[in-house]
């Protein structure tokens, strides 16, 4: 279905974001090779104009509400559209956080090698619920939810690893904190995912509630 | 909530011409349903098979059943059932060669019968009710046909509530009004589904969107999707419905 | 010769003026005529007595007036309330069955019959039958060729009457009598009124059906019965009288008879105005 000029104009907001965050992600890898001061700097500034263009699409839905009043699939585009800015905000923090971690732990790339695997497969995610969501194609978006279970136990590992770690406590703030960033990002991956599944086919799949775990008292 | 009117498998005809085709549908007693759908797809003809208008067209043809509160709509003498199922037409119609009080109460004086009905107070009260009586009080001797379009349908309003009916029918009443008038009259239907049920032609999605609780798609003589307004308006099921709500076509 | 564009204009006005007045000319030597001739007999003697013996002058028309109006409100008594019914079965029971035209072709037909042919038919009925000439058979004949005038005013003017009120009618469960009685006539009343008084009018002018059926008397009408004077009767056997005094006294009914029909068509077309104005 041709799709209204509105709604075009709101996916390339999307998508100039998601250029930006790529870039942010490129700092962080070279952080994570080398890391000199001042890279905290450069991806703050990055992360600026995320927010900018996090607004601009929060902007841009509104006057497609106030001049268009779309309805169905239009309507569920602008509002799908509003959310996912608020995920990539919030995915464009989490990696400048990192940057910031590293800053402050002032330690080697050295000590975070399983971490590392664990940041591209998070960022594997975030690629690809973007691109599922800009190709509106929901099942490739619900392929990525799947992916968020290897995330989480990725993260435990991690934890389970430098609780007993003797080798110094960088390493232990380092990779700790890290995953636990990673898993947060993976978690808004899913978030943007359920909402392009939304967008498509109208139909929410549940997964921002958090994944309480079972009743001890009740057993 | 329970069911008010019913059709089951309702088609209609004009001569050889199929325009109703196999319709049924439930509407719920105190609700406003829109039905909406591009122009001539019979939207019109199906709500005056309701009120048993279409028969009086030459060459008309109705087939299949409709009934009121489980009664067989066609089994009841065509007057009763036009008192029971009120109708309000696009272009507003008050008589005029009466006043505004005989137009409210029209239907009850010429209906035939003798009437000891007290005709001031249902006036007053019918006016009241559609937001008219504080605008015509000072003279309700005036030509129904002195009122500016918005207040004259009103007053068909009233009018066809002055028959205290059990379902009011209305044919895009707002389409050839002001937007100040037609958003008065959606605050009226607003009001008034509290005691009846409305069934309400609109060309305007956005109005249905408004004020209905559930909305009908008919295309081409046929019953698309019907739904609770607010999950027709954010997914519907068929991609006609989703085409023609945002505007594809029609 | 080239003419001018505006020069052409001014010509052709002026023909048409001078057109105009050719035809409007006659209207006004008739009018004259009448009033010239006609308001010298005029008199209040002339207005109320019975006519005076032959050769005498003095005595008036007062039987003959007095036989016109009886005449002509017993045949709009027929002719109107039947007009009316027609029309009104034609306008809203009839539209397009076959029964309704052939009524609709009856009923144009029936305008178009000569007044004599009329005359002649209630001659055969009534007088023959009776054997006696009768005001009876005036009314019948003054009363049928009202019918058809009566009728097209009424189904025309209700025709015209929007079908959005006849549908407001039934969507109320109005039944389709009161509709068409309280609703649609009530709106239409100014039309079947003026086709009733044109009718009226028409009627006034006819001769030809009264010679031989009212006939014509020297008397007071005694009943409706009897044969009566009436003015267009009286006019004609005055006319050729070759008396004097009763020459002038046709004249003066003349006058009478022209006064009537004017004053109908003048107060039709002020009704028509007022509905105009937004009555």
């Amino acid at each position: 279905m041709e799709e209204p000029d509105y709604l075009k104009e709101i996916n390339n907001g999307i998508s100039e974001m998601y250029n930006s965050i790529v870039e942010i992600y490129a700092m962080v890898l070279s952080a994570l090779k080398e890391p000199t001061a001042g890279k905290t700097k450069e991806i703050c500034d990055k992360t600026k104009l995320v927010m900018e263009q996090e607004e601009a699409i929060i902007d841009r839905c509104v006057e497609a509400l106030i001049r268009h009043q779309p309805f169905a699939g239009d309507l569920r585009a602008v509002t799908s559209a509003m959310r996912i800015s608020y995920d990539l905000a919030r995915i464009s923090r989490y990696l400048s956080n990192i940057v910031q971690v590293i800053d402050d732990v002032q330690s080697g790339v050295a000590c975070a090698p399983d971490v590392k695997g664990l940041l591209e497969s998070g960022w594997e995610m975030v690629q690809e619920s973007v691109k599922s969501y800009l190709s509106r194609d929901p099942v490739r978006a619900a392929s990525v939810i799947d992916e968020d279970a290897k995330i989480d136990s990725g993260y435990r590992k991690v934890l389970s690893r430098y609780r007993d770690y003797a080798g110094g406590g960088a390493c232990v703030l380092l990779n700790g904190l890290i995953a636990r960033i990673v898993e947060r990002m993976a978690d808004h991956a899913c978030y943007i995912s359920a909402e392009t599944v939304y967008m498509v086919t109208g139909s929410r799949i549940g997964v921002r509630a958090p994944k309480c775990p079972p009743d001890l008292s009740s057993q | 909530m329970a069911t008010k009117l019913v059709t089951e498998r309702l088609s209609a005809w004009f001569g050889k011409k199929q325009v109703l085709k196999d319709i049924s549908i439930a509407f719920e007693e105190r609700q406003v349903t829109a039905l909406v759908g591009p122009s001539g797809c019979g939207k019109s003809t199906f709500i005056r098979c309701l009120n048993r208008m279409h028969e009086l067209n030459p060459g008309a043809r109705v087939e299949g059943k409709a009934f009121l509160d489980g009664i067989d709509i066609y089994g009841m003498d065509p007057m009763d059932v036009r008192r029971k199922i009120g109708m309000v037409f696009q272009k507003p119609n008050p008589f005029p060669n009466m006043s505004i009080s005989d137009n409210v109460v029209a239907g009850i004086k010429l209906s035939g019968e003798k009437s000891k009905a007290d005709l001031d107070a249902i006036v007053e009260r019918t006016l009241k009710s559609v937001g008219l009586y504080d605008e015509v009080k000072d003279d309700l001797r005036r030509s129904g046909a002195s009122l500016s379009g918005g207040q004259q349908q009103r007053l068909c309003i009233a009018r066809a509530l002055a028959m205290e009916p059990e379902v009011i029918l209305m044919d895009e009443p707002t389409s050839a009004l002001d937007p100040a008038s037609t958003s008065r009259i959606e605050d009226l239907i607003r009001k008034l589904k509290s005691e009846i049920t409305v069934i309400i032609i609109t060309h305007n999605v956005g109005q249905a969107a408004r004020i209905s609780d559930k909305t009908a798609f008919l295309y081409l003589g046929e019953l698309i999707e019907y739904n609770d307004t607010k999950e027709f308006f954010e997914s519907p099921k068929s991609p006609i419905t989703e085409r023609y709500i945002t505007g594809r076509f029609g | 010769m080239i003419v001018s564009r505006r020069t052409k204009e001014k010509l052709i006005i002026a023909a048409l003026v001078a057109l105009t007045g050719a035809a409007v000319a006659p209207l006004f030597w008739i009018i004259g005529s009448i009033v010239w001739n006609g308001i010298s007999v005029m008199s209040l003697e002339f207005l109320t007595s019975l006519p005076a013996p032959f050769g005498s002058s003095g005595g008036g028309i007062g039987n003959a007036i007095l036989g016109t109006l009886i005449i002509n409100l017993f045949a709009s008594g027929l002719g109107i309330p039947l007009g009316i019914l027609t029309g009104i079965y034609l306008a809203e029971y009839a539209h397009d069955s076959r029964m309704g035209s052939t009524v609709r072709t009856i009923v144009e037909s029936l305008s178009g019959v000569p007044s004599l042919v009329i005359g002649l038919f209630a001659f055969t009925l009534i007088v023959l039958s009776f054997r006696h000439y009768t005001g009876v058979a005036a009314t019948l004949a003054l009363g049928i060729m009202m019918i058809p005038l009566v009728a097209k005013a009424t189904e025309e003017s209700m025709r015209v009457v929007s079908d959005d009120l006849r549908e407001a009618g039934m969507a109320l469960g109005i039944p389709k009598y009161n509709i068409t009685t309280r609703i649609v006539l009530s709106m239409a009343k100014g039309g079947v009124i003026s086709g009733s008084l044109l009718a009226f009018a028409r009627i006034s002018g006819e001769t030809a059906p009264l010679l031989f059926t009212a006939l014509f008397s020297f008397y007071w009408p005694t009943g409706i019965d009897q044969p009566m004077a009436t003015l267009q009767v009286l006019i004609y056997n005055y006319a050729i009288s070759g008396f004097a005094d009763w020459v002038a006294k046709a004249w003066g009914a003349s006058l009478l008879l022209v006064l009537l029909v004017i004053t109908i068509n003048v107060a039709v077309r002020y009704l028509g105005r007022k509905k105009y104005e937004g009555a």
